[in-house]
């Protein structure tokens, strides 16, 4: 054991340590995610070309692997010549955007809900899971389809849409984990000790039902991102000419016979940012919370 | 006598449950009064079931009474408000049985302790922090250990922090259920040496409920015995321990562990299972099961009568008119 022990002590030890015990695919999985992390943060200084400028002239370029294809244009260009390569780039980080906000604001109101009605039970609890259920019936596409309809395809719209969808399930799992520690000693112990029950939940019930909560966060970054690419797909997404891979994957559509690279480029970008987000999500979920291996969120 | 601390008359709470698809009502404490003074430690002992629990929960206001009222120096508490609340909270602090759900695993032991401090009472931060390291080296724990987490404690040692926090705010009334009853053998004796030095060193009141005779005995100057949520005797720990007057209070006696295995059968056992306290027999609370019943058992409910040993037992076999 000295080893270890020596080992752990610094950082990089640490580090060594922490990777050797994960399997391969779990590996690739942590180092797309840091890729794709890193290219949505550093995107606007690494990108070769500027996303939305093109030139015409090499409209429909093919990629550096095709017939035709050259290293000037990795991916090979669009049709109207945008480098497809910086738009990616570019795609990164209205995805990660649009996770971070929508898991922050769904994120809030679920927990806030589900905490209320588990810890209070009775008739908040009884009026605030019906509003979950009615969250759940909500049809996804339809209600974003109507909300761009009225208002056109925004940021905005996306990011409500999105929101209105995954709120209820940390309102799920918020309650019934509040349900499970309400009953603790320590919260009728708080109550002798003349805390509120505002302060309860934050003090208490709060960190103790947080593990939970990242998990489904968690596990919810890849459900966004696949749910902005459809929406931005249908058009009542982010609206063009910003390059959201949905998008991308609509106008390569037309092309499919002629330019296939115009879709399947966002469309992997799309699969392996998912998939990597979905295997450290469960590989996170087993270590945080066994109780929720192999659950579909 | 002096002016009880805390005391209750005519306490009785009922809840409205749904079993078998009817909607019922559970007596968990019907009529009970009690009276503890500054100082005594008032044993509360009765089987599971009988209504301890939920008596500890409404002498500290975690639960509110149907019928009765609770009193604390003389004043009604479920009227309590702002100021008098906040003093009723610090002046009374439970210790509860599983010190395993007591301690909030993602507090430092120190933030536990802390909370009444920093709640109730309007200490600076440096105040708290010493009386925080004094109480734990009043339960034997060092002050240092209030960097640790709940985890990294035993049993024992976890309530004593229980017992650390509860003593913290300098209460006047310690609410302890069943303190010990999760503990080891071994434990057990610590843990009670030490809220006898407490109590006796900060003056405390103490309810201490429990199902074992012979804890109740070494802790308590006065016990009251429930079953089906009343009381039934009450008197000096000494006189119900040693001279009890009711046939449930000696079948209870008699069954715990002898110290000699081979001493004789308790002659009183108590017949099949206590009754549903949603369906509370007439008559004796007790008649379903006692040995000793008669007519008058099934009928009429006794009250209390006084009893040899100078306390008072519900029991009709202690009305002076049968004794004759």
């Amino acid at each position: 054991m000295p080893d270890t022990a020596m080992a752990l002590t610094s950082n990089a030890g640490r580090f060594r340590a922490f990777w050797r015990q994960l399997d391969w695919p779990l590996r690739v999985a942590l180092a797309m995610l840091v890729i794709f992390v890193f290219v949505a943060i550093f995107g606007p200084w690494i990108s070769p070309y500027d996303p939305l400028q093109g030139s015409l002239r090499a409209r429909l370029a093919p990629p550096v692997w095709q017939e035709g294809g050259s290293w000037a244009h990795i991916f090979g260009t669009d049709r109207l010549g945008r480098d497809i390569l910086s738009r990616i780039i570019a795609g990164a980080r209205i995805s990660l955007t649009v996770c971070v906000i929508v898991i922050a604001l769904a994120g809030a109101v679920g927990t806030a809900v589900g905490t209320a009605a588990g810890y209070f039970g009775g008739w908040t609890d009884r009026i605030l899971m019906r509003l979950v259920d009615l969250a759940l019936s909500f049809p996804v596409i339809l209600l974003a389809l109507l909300l761009g309809a009225i208002s056109g395809p925004s940021f905005t719209n996306i990011i409500i849409v999105i929101s209105l969808v995954l709120w209820s399930q940390y309102a799920r799992m918020a309650r019934g984990e509040t349900l499970k520690i309400r009953n603790e000693d320590y919260v009728d112990l708080a109550r002798t000790s003349g805390l509120s029950d505002f302060r309860i939940i934050w003090r208490h019930i709060l960190p103790n039902i947080a593990p939970s909560l990242i998990v489904i966060a968690t596990l919810q970054v890849g459900i966004v991102i696949v749910l902005e690419a459809s929406l931005s797909f249908l058009g009542v997404g982010v609206p063009p000419p910003a390059p959201s891979w949905g998008s991308m994957v609509a106008d390569g559509r037309s092309y499919i016979t002629s330019a296939w690279w115009l879709c399947m480029v966002p469309g992997l970008a799309i699969l392996f940012t998912v998939m990597a987000v979905n295997l450290v999500g469960d590989a996170l979920a087993d270590r945080i919370n066994p109780a929720l291996r192999g659950r579909n969120i | 006598m002096s002016e009880a601390i805390l005391s209750a008359t005519g306490l009785g709470r009922v809840f409205k449950i749904q079993h078998k698809g009817r909607k019922q009502d559970l007596h968990a404490v019907t009529d009970l009064d009690l009276e503890l003074h500054t100082g005594r430690t008032l044993g509360v002992v009765g089987e599971s079931g009988c209504g301890k629990t939920t008596l500890n929960r409404i002498l500290l206001l975690l639960d509110t009474p149907t019928t009765g009222e609770v009193w604390f120096k003389g004043k009604a508490c479920t009227t309590l408000s702002g100021e008098a609340r906040r003093e009723f909270r610090r002046a009374v602090q439970p210790v509860f049985q599983n010190p395993f759900s007591s301690l909030d695993p993602r507090m430092r032991v120190g933030k536990i302790i802390a909370e009444p401090l920093s709640t109730i009472t309007g200490m600076s931060r440096s105040d708290i922090e010493k009386r925080v390291g004094e109480v734990l080296e009043a339960v034997g724990l060092q002050a240092a250990d209030a960097r640790r987490f709940p985890n990294e404690f035993s049993g024992g040692q976890r309530q004593r922090i229980a017992i650390a926090r509860a003593i913290a705010s300098k209460p006047e009334v310690l609410m302890l259920d069943e303190p010990v009853s999760s503990q080891d053998i071994s434990i057990r004796a610590q843990i009670l040496n030490i809220l006898k030095d407490l109590q006796a060193e900060y003056g405390l009141g103490c309810v201490f409920i429990s199902h074992d005779l012979a804890t109740v005995r070494f802790m308590a100057d006065d016990v009251i015995v429930m079953y089906l949520g009343r009381v039934i005797e009450k008197g000096t720990a000494q006189a119900i321990c040693s001279t009890p007057a009711h046939p449930y209070t000696k079948a209870l006696l008699a069954a715990a562990l002898p110290p000699d295995p081979d001493a004789p059968r308790p002659e009183l056992p108590p017949q099949g299972e206590i009754p549903s306290p949603l369906d509370p027999p007439s008559g004796c609370p007790y008649h379903t099961r006692c040995p000793l019943k008669f007519d008058r058992c099934e009928t009429v409910r006794p009250p209390m009568f006084a009893a040899p040993h100078g306390g008072a037992a519900a029991c009709h076999l202690l009305d002076p008119e049968i004794a004759q």
